[in-house]
């Protein structure tokens, strides 16, 4: 029987996969010190699109809510995430700012990073990374994004693991599992394969919930031998999220497993974010039922809210199911890219575009002219030929093709960007200049997060939210309602 | 491809599980014509533990509501459920009585019956029952009830299928998976053995989503030549109930198979059953977390509240783990009994009385002790000797010693409960005279229920109803919100 290793995603895959990055650090730092003393093995907390989300949304400066949250957990390894050729946005970063990036959340206390090239590609910009990341001692993981299509076999999973693995700076490799489509069945074939090229390092699995098969797919996982395995507090768990730490403990201990949690701790960490959620009017995570269709449409639990926003948008909410299947076809026409940023993105505004403007690729955004183009490392498969000839046929696309990705220097950044240091360099570059300006006008993080203490007033506070007539009263029993504005 | 059957369970299963009985007729009528003309070939609706509940807690005539429901639903059969040696109580009921419930229920207009014997022994009095419902032209189904021990075995199942199949009174068999304990590996298993041992009559079947596994389980059925499958509308599917009919059908679509189902029709029906569970403060279902731990106990959904409020009414409400777990020993224990009336119950206040006063088998119910002396036929295996001898050595072990279960004639039955009709003896049997009195002063039964018609007036009721305070007051924003008493 195994001893089970945990790696908690609460505060980041959780929260971004139900909260859309909106967790500010002092919704999280009244209990980090439990997690922080839980026993888990890493704590991942670090993407930038949470950088960018702080900023915008918030007015709140990340790398001041970084250092409050990695000061309150001493004792943990935090961990951040990037994509090897981006930092924000869905286009392609200049190496030396992705490579500062890294440098930088190693100054201020990171020490283990997933790094990810959704096409598997560009090994060499991961090793690249990873090598950054080993001069400050940090731990590195490379990942293999799952994805379900004829080219992405056993075989390809198995020949990229050597690829990332060959590497003395890459530590653990990851399968990663983004749309919650790897079954048990899938996980017996494909592990073994993976296993058999890792060169003797760890292999993590991170299974999104989507569909309800993740707590069985961690099972046949760790009675393959993998022993370290992504999880969230409750509340921040399951359906687009992750497993639950407390059900998926459970399941271990029946299978006879061990970890080395502290249990005692999950319930009050649990506790706090169902509150914060609440009252910020955040989701919980609850289960779906199990849906076929997410194995063809392989779209994230997470976008799936935002390509409903979007059809909203147009007046086209109830064409949703539609869109999901142009998912498909507009993926099997791009060359089966793995569903994860950027790739999920330019598939879904694509799929989105083609049902909303009633013929296909009228429109082509620029960075499906870059991916064409091999900006982002060649397609797993090749492009459909009238596709990409639709693409190349793009008015923005013979420009885009004269000009691959710039790499000016640091320094050449610098000048461009200002900033007094190289945090706010990173800042300036994600985020336009009037949104930092507000920031450091809004003055320190806050440490908390004001609460409802009561069922009661939290139904009281919703009801203020819901009615918005002037006046309303009602009567009933002896008791009477009534709400003025 | 397979051409799939759908049988609705909203009305009996859903409700059953997630309402505890509690649909009066007028919550379901309103809808019942949709339902009629959605394709399901059966509709599930009656159960004795709901007339029962119609009596004590609705004070509402349930052959009045059978009425009403069979009269609007012309074009479907109404399904009727029983185990084959009780209705209600824990203990036997008399042959005569049961053989008259099914004759009355015939003569009200259900059309189909299962029935089922948790330990799949009592063949003689199953097939007396298929020929009282068969001489009324009704279909029987007899049902497999899926239970996991080590007697529980794919040979079992396929010899007590090769037994309840043999009467040419039965029509159907059913798997039946109360505890949704069933994976898609034990259904693959499993099946073809009671398909080769049905004497080629049709196998339904039912699991409920209480791991999330029944779709998945369906899905092997369907491949494993199964084609008639059970299913709830949205609101009264899931967690302990059945899979959703909306997911199912799209499941069967994406694996290619058909149904009959006219699904514009699916979706009035789970809105009003919604705003009914909205109204009436009942639970909607929710899928839940895969729980290694509900195949250990297997423990039904819907008795784990049950268990809750007994153990709370010991002030005892955090040791529920603790009589989960004593609930598998017992019902080792007792020869592995399924865990499905009288069964469950038994097994469940055995482990709560162990737990609660210490002492193991301290106190034992007399079905328990019934049960050792072979009144429900013998167990499946061997009682634990240890175990058998506390029976043996309980005060009343010898007034059930050596006995059979009272069998009354029905003329005795007649003369004990007086001069009523077959209806009203029925009622007596199940449910006390004072109860019965209140129902019939109560008048006629609603042909509705009255929903509220939004959601902020729900809200306000909802407020109405938590409050306890006398006065309370809420200010902010220019809104002001006032509750007084």
């Amino acid at each position: 029987m195994a001893h089970v290793r945990i790696i908690d995603q609460t505060m980041r895959d959780g929260q971004q996969s139900l909260w859309g990055m909106q967790m500010r650090a002092g919704m999280a730092l009244p209990v980090t010190p439990l997690i922080d003393r839980t026993g888990y093995d890493v704590v991942d907390l670090v993407g930038s699109s949470m950088f960018e989300i702080m900023v915008r949304n918030f007015a709140e400066d990340p790398w001041q809510g970084l250092d409050l949250i990695v000061q309150s957990m001493p004792r943990s390894r935090l961990r951040a995430g990037l994509r090897n050729t981006g930092l924000i946005s869905m286009s392609v970063a200049p190496r030396c700012l992705v490579d500062l990036w890294v440098e930088t959340l190693c100054a201020h206390g990171v020490r283990s990073f997933w790094i990810y090239d959704v096409l598997h590609w560009n090994v060499d910009k991961t090793h690249r990374i990873a090598r950054v990341a080993k001069r400050w001692e940090a731990e590195v993981v490379a990942a293999l994004m799952y994805t379900l299509s004829p080219v992405h076999t056993d075989e390809f999973y198995a020949a990229k693991a050597a690829l990332l693995a060959a590497s003395p700076d890459v530590d653990r490799l990851i399968i990663y599992d983004t749309a919650g489509v790897l079954t048990p069945a899938r996980a017996r074939t494909l592990i073994p394969a993976v296993q058999a090229n890792c060169n003797g390092k760890t292999l993590e699995i991170h299974s999104h919930n989507v569909i309800g098969i993740a707590p069985l797919t961690y099972l046949e996982a760790i009675s393959l031998g993998v022993d370290v395995i992504h999880t969230c507090s409750r509340p921040l768990a399951n359906g687009p999220s992750l497993p639950s730490v407390e059900t998926t403990l459970r399941n271990l201990k029946l299978a006879g497993h061990t970890h080395d949690l502290d249990t005692s701790l999950l319930g009050p960490v649990a506790d706090h974010f169902e509150q914060v959620g609440r009252s910020a009017g955040f989701a919980i995570g609850s289960m779906n039922e199990y849906d076929q269709w997410v194995f063809e449409h392989q779209v994230p639990g997470g976008m799936t809210g935002t390509l409903k926003n979007q059809l909203a948008q147009h007046g086209m909410a109830h064409r949703l199911d539609e869109v999901l299947r142009e998912v498909a076809a507009v993926r099997c026409d791009l060359g089966y890219p793995g569903m994860a940023t950027p790739f999920s993105q330019l598939v879904g505004v694509l799929a989105v575009m083609n049902v909303v403007n009633g013929e296909r690729y009228r429109t082509i955004p620029d960075e499906v002219i870059q991916y064409a183009c091999g900006w982002y490392g060649q397609p797993v498969a090749p492009i459909q030929a009238d596709v990409l000839d639709r693409i190349m046929a793009a008015p923005r696309a013979a420009e885009i093709a004269a000009s691959p990705p710039p790499e000016p220097s640091l320094e050449e950044l610098r000048q461009r960007f200002g900033g007094a240091s190289d945090e706010e360099l990173l800042l300036r570059y994600m985020i336009a200049e009037p949104f930092i300006q507000k920031m450091k006008a809004a003055g320190p993080v806050p440490r908390d997060h004001p609460l409802m203490s009561s069922p009661a007033l939290e139904q009281a506070r919703a009801l203020m939210d819901a009615g918005t007539a002037r006046h309303l009263e009602v009567r009933a029993a002896g008791l009477s309602i009534t709400l003025s504005r | 491809m397979a051409r799939i059957e759908i049988i609705d369970q909203t009305l009996r299963d859903g409700n059953q599980s997630l309402w505890g009985m509690r649909m009066q007729a007028g919550m379901a009528l309103p809808v019942c014509d949709l339902i009629d003309r959605t394709g399901y070939s059966v509709v599930d609706f009656v159960g004795s533990s709901m007339f029962e509940v119609m009596v004590r807690h609705a004070r509402e005539n349930p052959w009045e509501g059978l009425d009403l429901v069979v009269q609007s639903l012309p074009r479907v059969r109404v399904r009727a459920g029983m185990r084959c040696h009780g209705i209600i109580t824990m203990s036997v009921t008399p042959d005569d009585l049961m053989d008259l419930w099914v004759q009355r229920l015939c003569e009200h207009g259900v059309r189909s019956f299962w029935i089922h014997d948790p330990l799949h022994v009592n063949v003689d009095k199953l097939h007396r029952l298929a020929r009282v419902a068969n001489g009324h032209g009704a279909e029987v189904v007899l049902a497999l009830m899926y239970s996991v021990s080590p007697v529980h075995t794919e040979a079992f199942y396929a010899d007590a299928a090769r037994r309840l199949s043999a009467s040419p009174h039965v029509d159907r068999l059913i798997l039946y998976d109360m505890g949704g304990i069933m994976t898609p590996e034990r259904a693959r298993a499993i099946i073809p053995g009671v398909v080769a041992a049905s004497n080629g009559k049709p196998v339904e079947v039912h699991s409920h989503n209480v791991t999330g596994l029944a779709p998945l389980v369906y899905l092997e059925a369907v491949n494993a030549g199964l084609s008639i499958l059970h299913t709830c509308s949205r609101p009264l599917a899931n967690g302990s109930s059945l899979p959703s009919i909306d997911m199912t059908l799209r499941n069967l679509r994406l694996h290619g198979h058909t149904t009959g189902i006219d699904e514009s029709l699916l979706a009035p029906v789970a809105e009003h059953f919604e705003r009914v569970a909205r109204a009436a403060g009942f639970p909607t279902g929710v899928p839940v977390e895969y729980d290694a731990w509900m195949v250990e106990h297997q423990v039904p959904g819907g008795m784990t509240g049950t268990l809750k409020n007994q153990l709370a009414q010991h002030g005892m409400g955090e040791r529920l783990d603790e009589v989960l777990m004593e609930t598998a020993r017992v019902r080792r224990e007792l020869g592995y009994p399924a865990m499905a009336t009288p069964f469950s119950q038994l097994v469940g206040v055995l482990a709560v009385m162990n737990v609660v006063t210490g002492r193991r088998y301290g106190s034992i119910p007399d079905e328990v002790i019934q049960y050792a002396y072979g009144w429900y036929g013998p167990p499946v295996a061997p009682l634990d000797p240890e175990v058998m001898d506390r029976i043996d050595s309980h005060p009343r072990a010898r007034d059930f010693r050596g006995t059979r279960p009272p069998n009354p004639t029905l003329a005795e039955i007649r003369r004990q409960y007086g001069n009523v009709d077959d209806d009203e003896l029925i009622l007596r049997f199940l449910v006390a005279e004072d109860h019965i009195e209140a129902m019939k002063r109560a008048g006629p039964v609603r042909r509705d229920y009255p929903a509220l018609g939004s959601s902020e007036l729900q809200r306000v009721h909802d407020m109405m109803s938590a409050s306890t305070a006398r006065y309370l007051e809420v200010a902010a924003d220019g809104l002001r919100l006032e509750l007084r008493r």
